[in-house]
């Protein structure tokens, strides 16, 4: 069974509709893409799945739970996190405060919480380095990778992460994108949305290909990187 | 001077106390609670009717007076706060739902306890009687005032750096991303009406022993209150010493100068000339990014 | 909810209200039940205009009562203490309450919202201080005694024809207050309200707005109170107590807030209660503040928006969704050079722009793309002046634009559109785009209040302009849907009719083509080009490069707040460093890893 399984999803802002019957899933230790232009409803469908949106219908299942409609630190207690586009962290708390704060509500005992804490310093090791500077003072890799690191303090079964090359050097990219297939190999469940097409295509083992809130195709990320699928989500053609 | 100094510093306290738990429920929830008053009314009358002629030990009726209100204020964000913006999360119809509140609790506190004003006591073993320094007189109540409201600020302050502060500090920082981190902001604001209920409580019980316990103190103290957090810049603790000492020293000076009547109108023309100065007030922020 | 539009079918029903409301003391015969008439019309000013400012602007006033206390005791003093005679004390009343409401409303300038509601709470508790403590002018307790009742060439007005004249006032404000929230000023106060962005973007002066409403509810505050003290000919503390000004919180909360009917209805359904509860007076406070707490949580929309939404119910009809377009033609203008030159901007520890160079010659259509986050829109904010740059300048036709607020540059004719169409949900599609030309309406505020025909010349002519910007862009059918009902395609051609009505030199577009569909992105190509015709010179931000080489004479592309590339289209777009920043590296081959 799929760890993250959607099915015919819709939802949308207030009146304004954006997915349309929306279905795919993503399996354990899998990394998936759903790549099209801007505006064609990637974020949320993102936004939907981690309970920022409420679905209009359809059903999302977090491994075999129904999750839709539930709130969304419900769903980040059920194992699922969701990095947001734009490095969404708390800029007048430090690195080690944002790190922590994400463990709010998780019940650990302190020794698991090093271990975690420990586990995030040894795959962005330059969030121990820079501990103690605020979150707002780090250049925007560092803080995309703080913003993933504080998702992987809560050991997700499902990671989506929406944008996160967003405005960052490429190789930069290149360390956050290794960070990725490093945690897909522990068995973690990827969702990932992502402007870099090719890059994304690359890195991913199945794509879904939206355009206007639709899922127009989908597919082994290999087959679908030559196809004419992509080139029309992105030009129109 | 002495006399100017000691009244401003004391009621500066109180002013101080009453920010704090304007600030607590602000924070995290961007709301500026209008029933805050009566809260700090009912604290103070319960307290005083509790400890009548010695029925019960101080800090017993103030420990019960406080959780009731604690109480009270939880039922202010279940029933007038989280519907209403549940419904409109931009709107302001909260401004109007907890000003209903207010006259809600502020009727029947009067109906039950009608308008005469009772007496508390100072908690023992503080003393409202003055004594002489020499250069100024202040009665060991009015010190102990001092110390605890800086020892409360300071309180708060640790609180906010602590991980269920810093979630508050979160929510107010950017709300969507606090959901994502597994923040629970329903109940962050439950806790911080809960808090702030608890405060408000607090400075009832402390402003009753001068100001005595009435059903009117309520809506004074709000009123000052709002000056205080007004011109410190609402959300900032700092802000709210400073400007609960202009406030309190402004209003001891049009008393002894001028007559006790003018001083609310003398303290409102103040705080309008600051704000028209510095609208954010003194420590505030100005707005952010916005486009 | 709120309709500007001043369709006779809109006055059947408050003419009907009207002539029963003044045929009904026709049927009276007790005093008291009078003396109650026009008491009621009395209160109906004040919630009329506490309507204009709490429910069209959003600013909650809890001092209402303490304004109209005011007006009484300017009348009483001028009429009692110095002989005048009640017009004068009137105007005393007027000048004394809107001096009031001006002092109140000058910190509106940055304040937020609920400010207003404590400021006008203690404004209400000052001035029933003051009222006891200046004795010497206000007789404290006692109050002032044997105010006079208006007079008209010597015969005192009374009885019946007091209320005649209170209501015929009522009536008479009701429609310069109609008049008012139907012209630019109404649309204005509504986008401060629902977004101040798009207000500032239309070129107006937010503060001056909010000061004004103040001020008109105010003045109607202080009319209210003369004939209060006229009616009662006796005014003590007592009567402004807080109940005054709750009371007026919840007429219109309970008529409906930010509808013009609402306080009519509210004033109406109020106007039982106190025969009600007279039995029950020690109640009333608790029992408004219930009332209250009800309405806000489960109807806020209050008695009109229950009959609007039954109107709603029966007369639905769908309109049609269509793209065609039409091209209506639109006047030309001189379109404005754009330099920019070495601009840059920090956000906190972001450098969201540094070292910006370019220059658009006038009349053409210059394209900026780049990958997310790499700081297009915060450059379109810096034009439009909805920030200023930290370093280097930019020029409009030569001319500096570091001094000038975004409204500002809004009037100079600078024109954006916004990544999220950013219009006003109370506002019809037609009266959006109206709001665009706010900077150019010409009719004074006295002729546009009074309905004169001027006024009404220009109101039907900024409609008919607003008409053909929307035949232009297509949306000519759905010219009277409500903004809620209108896709996100039509919203964004909306806008971009609302910002072409100001006759932009220079139009700025961020994003138009996002969430548009395959039909709706080929009328906006053709829209684009055809508002380029017209001379105005365009900016487009964009992610989709299709239509910016289709468009643009020339492309910017940045990447991380610098220019990487300019050039056009075919050059920009050939360019590997282009396709590496687009494209990522690994992809082209361009770099193994």
């Amino acid at each position: 069974m799929p760890l993250l399984e959607i099915h015919d999803l819709s939802s949308g802002y207030g009146r304004v509709p954006v997915l349309d019957r929306v279905s795919l899933s993503v399996d354990t230790g899998r990394i998936v893409a759903v790549v099209g232009a801007n505006g064609a409803g990637k974020s949320t469908l993102l936004k939907t799945i981690s309970g920022l949106l409420k679905p209009s219908s359809g059903t999302i299942r977090l491994d075999g739970a129904p999750i839709g409609g539930i709130e969304p630190h419900m769903i980040v207690a059920m194992g699922l996190q969701h990095v947001a586009e734009g490095r969404r962290l708390f800029r007048s708390q430090t690195v080690a405060q944002n790190l922590d704060l994400a463990l709010i509500g998780a019940r650990l005992d302190r020794q698991e919480e090093h271990r975690r804490l420990a586990d995030v310093h040894a795959l962005f090791p330059i969030l121990l380095e820079k501990a103690h500077l605020p979150a707002g003072a780090l250049s925007g890799g560092q803080q995309q990778m703080l913003a993933i690191g504080q998702a992987l303090m809560r050991s997700p079964k499902v990671l989506m992460l929406d944008e996160p090359s967003h405005g960052l050097a490429p190789i930069i990219v290149d360390e956050v994108f290794d960070v990725l297939v490093e945690l897909r190999a522990r068995g973690t469940a990827i969702l990932l949305v992502e402007q870099l097409v090719e890059r994304a295509l690359d890195l991913a083992d199945h794509a879904y290909v939206m355009v206007s809130g639709r899922i127009t195709g989908n597919g082994p990320a290999t087959s679908i990187r030559g196809s004419d699928l992509v080139r029309r989500a992105y030009t129109g053609g | 001077m002495g006399e100017i100094f000691v009244e401003g510093l004391t009621m500066a306290s109180i002013y101080a106390i009453v920010a704090v738990s304007f600030n607590i429920i602000y924070r995290p929830t961007n709301i500026f609670n209008f029933a805050q008053g009566d809260l700090l009314m009912v604290g103070a009358l319960l307290a005083a009717v509790l400890a009548r002629g010695n029925s019960m030990p101080w800090y017993g009726a103030a420990a019960i007076a406080i959780v009731a209100v604690m109480l009270l204020a939880i039922l202010i964000d279940l029933v007038a706060v989280s519907p209403v913006i549940k419904r409109s999360p931009h709107g302001a119809g909260w401004i109007i739902s907890t000003l209903a509140a207010s006259i809600i609790i502020h009727e029947i506190a009067d109906k039950l306890a009608g308008p005469d004003p009772r007496v508390l006591p100072a908690p023992p073993p503080l003393q409202t009687s003055l004594i002489d320094f020499g250069v100024f007189s202040a009665s060991s109540f009015q010190i102990g005032l001092v110390c605890f409201t800086c020892a409360l600020v300071a309180a708060t302050e640790l609180f906010y750096r602590t991980r269920p502060g810093r979630a508050v500090r979160a929510i107010a920082e950017d709300r969507e991303a606090s959901l994502l981190r597994g923040i629970n902001p329903a109940r962050v604001t439950l806790l911080s009406f809960a808090a702030g209920g608890a405060v408000a409580a607090i400075a009832g019980i402390l402003a009753a022993p001068i100001l005595f316990a009435s059903t009117s103190l309520g809506g004074m103290l709000l009123l000052k209150g709002f000056l205080v957090v007004a011109v410190g810049g609402i959300g900032s603790n700092s802000g709210a010493i400073a400007a609960a000492l202009i406030i309190g020293m402004v209003e001891a000076a049009t008393a002894r100068v001028l007559t006790p009547g003018l001083q609310e109108a003398v303290s409102f023309a103040v705080v309008l000339a600051i704000l028209l100065v510095r609208p954010q007030g003194l420590f505030g922020t100005a707005m952010g990014r916005s486009v | 909810m709120a309709t500007g539009a001043a369709t006779p079918s809109h006055l059947i029903a408050p003419a009907a209200a009207g002539v029963a409301l003044a045929g009904l003391p026709l049927l009276v015969t007790s005093d008291y039940v009078l003396f109650l008439l026009t008491q009621a019309a009395v209160l109906y000013l004040v919630a009329l205009g506490l309507n204009v400012l709490t429910g069209y602007g959003g600013i909650t006033s809890i001092g209402h009562g303490a304004l109209v206390a005011v007006g009484a005791y300017a009348t009483g003093i001028a009429t009692v203490d110095h002989g005048w005679p009640f017009w004068g004390g009137m105007a005393a009343a007027i000048l004394s309450a809107s001096l009031c409401g001006l002092l109140l409303a000058l910190p509106a300038f940055r304040l937020s919202t609920w400010y207003f509601a404590l400021i006008t709470l203690g404004f209400g508790s000052v001035v029933s201080g003051l009222i006891m403590e200046l004795g010497w002018l206000t007789y404290g307790f006692s109050g002032i005694v044997g105010i006079p009742l208006p007079e008209f060439f010597g015969a005192t007005v009374a009885g019946r024809n007091l209320f005649w004249l209170v209501a015929g006032t009522g009536f008479g404000a009701f429609l310069v207050t109609r008049n008012l929230i139907g012209s630019r000023f109404g649309r204005a106060l509504l986008a401060i309200k629902e977004n101040p962005l798009a207000a500032m973007s239309a070129g107006v002066r937010t503060g001056a707005v909010k000061v004004g409403a103040f001020v008109y509810s105010a003045a109607l505050a202080g009319i209210a109170g003369a004939f209060f003290a006229a009616n009662q000919s006796v005014i003590t503390p007592d009567d402004f107590s807080v109940h005054f000004s709750i009371y007026f919180l919840l007429v219109i909360v309970l008529g409906g807030l930010g509808n013009l009917h609402g306080p009519l209805l509210g004033t109406a359904a109020f106007f039982l209660l106190p025969y009600l509860m007279t039995g029950l007076q020690e109640w009333r406070l608790l029992i408004y503040a219930v009332g209250l707490l009800i309405l806000m949580i489960f109807f806020p929309q209050g008695l009109a928006g229950l009959l609007a939404l039954f109107a709603r119910r029966i007369g639905r009809h769908p309109s049609p969704a269509t793209t065609a377009i039409a091209k209506a033609a639109i006047p030309r203008v001189n379109g404005a050079q754009l330099d920019i030159d070495t601009v840059g901007k920090r956000f906190g520890g972001v450098q969201a722009l540094s070292n910006v160079t370019l220059a658009v010659p006038s009349g053409t259509i210059h394209g900026i793309v780049g990958p997310n986050g790499s700081g297009k829109t915060t450059l379109v904010n810096l034009i439009s002046g909805f920030y200023g740059p930290d370093g280097g300048e930019i020029h409009i036709d030569g001319i500096s634009s570091a001094a000038v607020s975004a409204s500002g540059l809004a009037r100079q004719g600078v024109r954006r559109t916004f990544q999220t169409p950013k219009l006003i949900p109370d506002l019809s599609i037609v009266e959006n785009v109206m709001f665009g030309a706010y900077s150019d309406e010409r009719a004074s505020l006295s002729s546009i209040a009074l309905g004169l025909p001027s006024a009404r010349r220009e109101a039907r002519e900024r409609r008919a302009e607003a008409m053909s910007y929307l035949d232009f862009v297509g949306l000519a059918a759905q010219a009277d849907m409500s903004v809620g009902e209108a896709t996100h395609g039509q919203q964004r051609l909306a806008e971009i009719a609302r910002a072409l009505v100001g006759r932009p030199r220079l139009l700025l577009l961020d994003e138009p083509a996002a969430g548009l569909s395959m039909a709706e992105l080929e009328g906006l190509r053709e829209t684009i080009a055809a508002i380029a015709a017209t001379g105005t010179t365009v900016v487009i931000v964009e992610h989709h490069l299709e239509l910016i080489a289709d468009l643009c004479a020339r492309v910017t592309v940045l990447d991380r707040g610098r220019v990487l590339k300019e050039g056009t289209p075919a050059q920009v777009f050939a360019d590997p460093e282009v396709l590496a920043t687009y494209m990522g590296r690994r992809a082209l081959g361009t770099e193994t890893a």
